[in-house]
């Protein structure tokens, strides 16, 4: 509520800073507009709902996380997700596939890479996104089934467009054989809990938990709860698994 | 109803009687002697140890006058580098609303305008005040940081004060301050200047100003009394900050002594300060025992977004199969008469839906050229790498070299060349964004496109030529002696056809629904000692503002490559709301040079106020050369020296500071051989320019930005043509530069 409060509030100011620009303007006329390029006005929304503007060039409104309707929507070749921090879930058809990672893309506009055996590595569309993590060691750790200790690594942007990385040390370990319901079917799985700690940093020592419940026989995971970042938390997906 | 003829001078209408309140002229001044601010900056952009800590915590509140301090007394402590606060304070009688930046991690400065009832003179006072601090030491273990600072120091010093100030953090909720304040400062207690022991001059202050006013009055800096002042600040808790203080401060011309909201009952002020969220304080406290005055303030950090940016997926990479499954790698579609029409129509199809426009598309069986323009993404980089996977999608399995040429206005900028196999390997890398700026190669775009250097380039079949929008405006005004706000609000309708890629025609029209522009004050007529009087070639703005439709902009623009690292602009019509004719511009900007060297010649005519497309008979030659510099860093530097509007010569020095989230921030001063008593009040223009962009507040990818010029009073010395479409900007946002700076946005 706070983080609610203080962004209405620099909005706020945001306007009042506007305004004391605009009573110290002493431009000429054509000044007043600013200096966006030219036609950047045109392009914009507000234009296009009267202007010419094909709808393909304007950036489409905030994601809005397609609802899917309870659990078992997993099936075939779609992922589904759910996205706590949002409040929104949705179902993701694969978009691409290079090597070992395979980028699942909703109808919105979002899209998650995951690497096989699907374990999070890129988020786009969402905000404040994981633009790459390597997570390589995990990944290959899940597809043997063999806990250990993992090495992790995530990429993220700052506002200043710089690309930041933070290390973290994990440990895999498995948790236990764990019968779960996915589409209406048993699956026997192994769960697997992946505890990671970063560096301490300015805010003090970030961590987190992943899970993922793998098939007990094949390098599949069925489902998991997997980290994206500190704005975003964790999300949940149920894999296709076959 | 409205002034359609020039009003009488002003100084007539001051004469008058007129109830309290209203006042005489206000006072406008104006800001740095040019270079100084070169050389301050220069001087402070050495790295501070603090950068690192947590901001929001760590960072100091601001004070009454906005900038890092206790109630009125200013701290040693610089606010997180590059950071804007904006601070409104009301006190009775008195309101400021100040705008401090963080200019290097050791500099701060401040834009302030306040209104100050004075009873005492009998008055009111629209004032701009600038302020700078300076950080000579740092916090240590044991030894404060150390500061300097300039109150108000340029023209007539309403709060014209300097000082030296130490700040301690003693423990964690408990830091004192301790200063040494002339000027306003040196208000009571005051005792004789300690510097007078190496100058006898130290002991006295002038007053006054020096001529016209504007200047930085240097004779006055840390001359007569001094005063000591300090005080403690009590974090209470994660919000509540407590706050005590001795101030030198008396305002003296506000309490008039008689004003009981004035009276002087205690020797100290009190306060408090509450962190409503990361971003705003609210601040109350209690002057001399007897004053409740209230700021607010709100920071902004151009590195932290309010929101964001949430951008629309990308296709990802289309990885081709081995080539040892034959299939697709064949180099047959090349003969194929049909191939080329159907590869560009799905690719300008595709491109358009990542917010790019196609311009030009040749391919050859191993390497295609694709020339294309951003309309949405606010880097570059995003934008290359978003064509450069929609072209993965596209191409036949056989071409391997990607050329991507980044247009602006038609002109093929930059060139950056990728090979496929690249992005393919390189998409879900670690650390594919350095590896793939490390293997690509960028180079000037009038190399690669075949069509670059010709004056015609057609304008791709798959784009409407016309575009068209109707939107409201709000166009403010400089700040009337009498009212501190002016504004027009109203429509304006735009329009733009294409006759192609790089011909551009293009107008506005506006029609004002309401406002009260008209009625500002007009500047006094610019003469010399000799009689001569300048053209009022902007002093005049006021009477352009019209009930009646206007003809804001009705151009034709033309761009071109007239060569490598060349860049040409010619325009005609009417060019600006004041003026019409014929501008020319050439630009010499290569690709990854930090120099770049531009000429601008305009022969143009005034336009009549009242008519919509007619002129009147002031004609000049005006024009600049002009040499930018990117300094690093953000920092960069800009010279124009030419012939202004009214025909001065001159020269116009810029310093700007640019964020990679788009925020801006640049101040000017503009020279010419102007007398400056002929210049009137300021002696000379100079200003600050702020751009934002919008994607920062909304989260929205956009390339749009929001401008604006703060500057003294409008006058006609140094003034220019406000010409669209200047060819820096445009070509610089392309380059090797600012590519790179935003690179990390590739595979967003």
């Amino acid at each position: 509520m706070a983080v609610t409060r203080a962004s209405i509030a620099a909005t706020t100011g945001g306007v009042a800073l506007a305004l004391l620009l605009a009573a110290c303007s002493g431009g000429a006329p054509s000044e007043a507009v600013g200096t966006q390029p030219q036609f950047a006005g045109l392009d914009r929304a507000l234009a296009g709902a009267v202007g010419g503007i094909p709808a393909a060039a304007r950036p489409s409104a905030e994601p809005a996380l397609v609802i899917i309707d309870g659990p078992g929507a997993a099936s075939g070749s779609l992922l589904a997700v759910e996205i706590p921090a949002r409040g929104a879930s949705a179902r993701l058809t694969p978009s691409g596939r290079n090597g070992a990672v395979t980028t699942w893309r909703s109808v919105d506009a979002v899209s998650l890479s995951l690497r096989a055996p699907g374990v999070l590595v890129a988020t786009r569309g969402l905000g404040e996104d994981l633009m790459i993590a390597d997570a390589n060691a995990t990944a290959a750790a899940l597809a043997r089934a063999t806990p250990g200790s993992v090495a992790r690594r995530h990429r993220r942007l700052d506002g200043d467009l710089a690309l930041g990385s933070e290390a973290y040390a994990c440990s895999l370990a498995l948790v236990g054989p764990e019968r779960i319901e996915i589409a209406g079917r048993l699956r026997h799985t192994l769960r697997f809990e992946e505890r990671c700690a970063g560096a301490s940093g300015e805010n003090g020592q970030v961590g987190f938990t992943n899970l993922y419940w793998r098939d007990a026989a094949r390098p599949v995971l069925w489902q998991s709860v997997q980290w994206v970042g500190p704005e975003l938390g964790h999300i949940r997906l149920r894999h296709p698994g076959d | 109803m409205r002034h359609k003829a020039p009003p009488s001078p002003r100084q007539g209408a001051a004469a008058e009687k007129r109830p309290r309140g209203h006042g005489r002229r206000g006072r406008l001044r104006g800001w740095f002697g040019a270079g100084t601010l070169a050389a301050v900056v220069l001087a402070a952009t050495g790295p501070v140890a603090q950068q690192a800590m947590p901001a929001d915590r760590a960072a100091p509140t601001p004070n009454s006058y906005g900038m890092p301090g206790l109630i009125d007394m200013p701290v040693a402590r610089p606010m997180p580098d590059g950071r804007f606060a904006l601070t409104g304070t009301a006190l009775p009688g008195t309101s400021r609303v100040t705008l401090a930046f963080q200019i290097a991690p050791r500099l701060t400065g401040s834009f302030r305008y306040s209104r100050i009832e004075r009873p005492r003179l009998g008055d009111r006072l629209f004032d701009r005040s600038f302020d700078l601090q300076f950080l000579l030491l740092e916090e240590g273990p044991r030894r404060p940081a150390l500061a300097v600072g300039l109150r108000d120091f340029i023209g007539t010093g309403e709060y014209a004060s300097e000082y030296l100030v130490a700040t301690k953090q003693v423990s964690p909720r408990l830091r004192l301050t301790a200063g040494l304040g002339w000027g306003r400062l040196a208000g009571k207690n005051a005792f004789s200047n300690p510097l007078g022991v190496l100058d006898d001059r130290f002991r006295t202050r002038p007053g006054g100003f020096t001529g016209t006013g504007g200047r930085v009055e240097f004779t006055r800096f840390f001359r007569g009394d001094a005063a000591l002042f300090g005080g403690i600040e009590y974090q209470a808790n994660e919000r509540l900050r407590l706050v005590a203080e001795v101030s030198g401060d008396t305002y003296r011309n506000e309490t008039g002594g008689t004003d009981p909201r004035w009276r002087q009952r205690m020797p100290v002020n009190l306060g408090f300060s509450y962190a409503l969220g990361p971003r705003t304080t609210l601040s109350g406290f209690l002057l001399h025992g007897g004053t409740v005055g209230l700021s607010a303030a709100v920071a902004f950090d151009p590195g932290r977004p309010l929101r964001a940016v949430r951008v629309d997926a990308p296709v990802p990479v289309a990885v081709r199969p081995a080539p040892a499954a034959g299939a697709g790698w064949s180099t047959d579609w090349a003969e194929v008469p049909s191939a080329r029409p159907i590869l560009r129509q799905a690719l300008a199809a595709r491109l358009a839906g990542e917010g790019l426009r196609l311009e030009t598309f040749e391919t050859g069986s191993r390497r295609a050229v694709v020339t294309y323009t951003n309309l949405r993404h606010e880097t570059p980089a995003r934008a290359l790498g978003r064509a450069a996977r929609v072209l993965t999608e596209v191409l036949p399995h056989s071409v391997e070299e990607i050329v991507l040429v980044s247009a602006a206005r038609g002109m093929p900028v930059t060139s950056v060349t990728l090979r496929r196999s690249d992005l393919e390997a390189l998409e879900h890398a670690p650390e594919g964004t350095e590896a793939l700026l490390a293997r690509a190669a960028i180079a000037d775009g009038r190399g690669a496109a075949t069509q670059a250097g010709t004056l015609w380039q057609p304008h791709p079949a798959e784009t409407p030529r016309f575009g068209w929008s109707v939107l409201p405006y709000v166009q403010p005004a400089l700040m009337d002696p009498s009212a501190p706000l002016r504004a027009d609000v109203g429509l304006r309708a735009e329009a733009r056809f294409a006759l192609a890629s790089n011909l551009l025609v293009s107008g506005a029209v506006t029609q004002r629904l309401a406002g009260n522009l008209s009625g500002t004050t007009r500047a006094l007529e610019a003469c010399r000692n000799d009689g001569f009087c300048y053209e009022r070639v902007r002093s005049d703005a006021p009477f352009y503002s019209s009930d009646r439709p206007v003809l804001e902009r009705l151009a034709v623009d033309h761009f071109s490559r007239p060569g490598p690292d060349l860049f040409g602009r010619l325009s005609a019509g009417w060019l600006e709301r004041m003026y019409g004719g014929v501008s020319a511009e050439l630009l010499w900007k290569p690709v990854a040079s930090r120099l770049a060297l531009g000429v601008e010649v305009n022969h143009v005519r005034r336009r009549a106020p009242d008519g919509f497309a007619s002129f009147l008979d002031y004609e000049v030659t005006t024009g600049h050369v002009s040499a930018y510099y990117d300094i690093g860093a953000g920092y960069s530097g800009q010279i124009d020296v030419g012939r202004y509007l009214a025909g001065d010569v001159g020269a116009t020095l810029t310093l700007s500071r640019e964020f990679a989230s788009g925020w801006r921030i640049g101040a000017y001063a503009t020279i010419t051989d102007m007398p400056f008593s002929a210049f009137g009040e300021g002696s000379f223009d100079k200003g600050i320019t702020i751009t934002i962009p919008v994607t920062w507040f909304d989260g929205r990818p956009s390339r749009a930005r929001n401008s604006q010029t703060i500057r003294s009073l409008t006058r006609d010395g140094g003034a220019r043509l406000e010409v669209q479409n200047r060819l820096h900007p445009l070509v610089r946002e392309l380059q090797r530069g600012n590519l790179e700076q935003g690179w990390g946005t590739v595979w967003q």
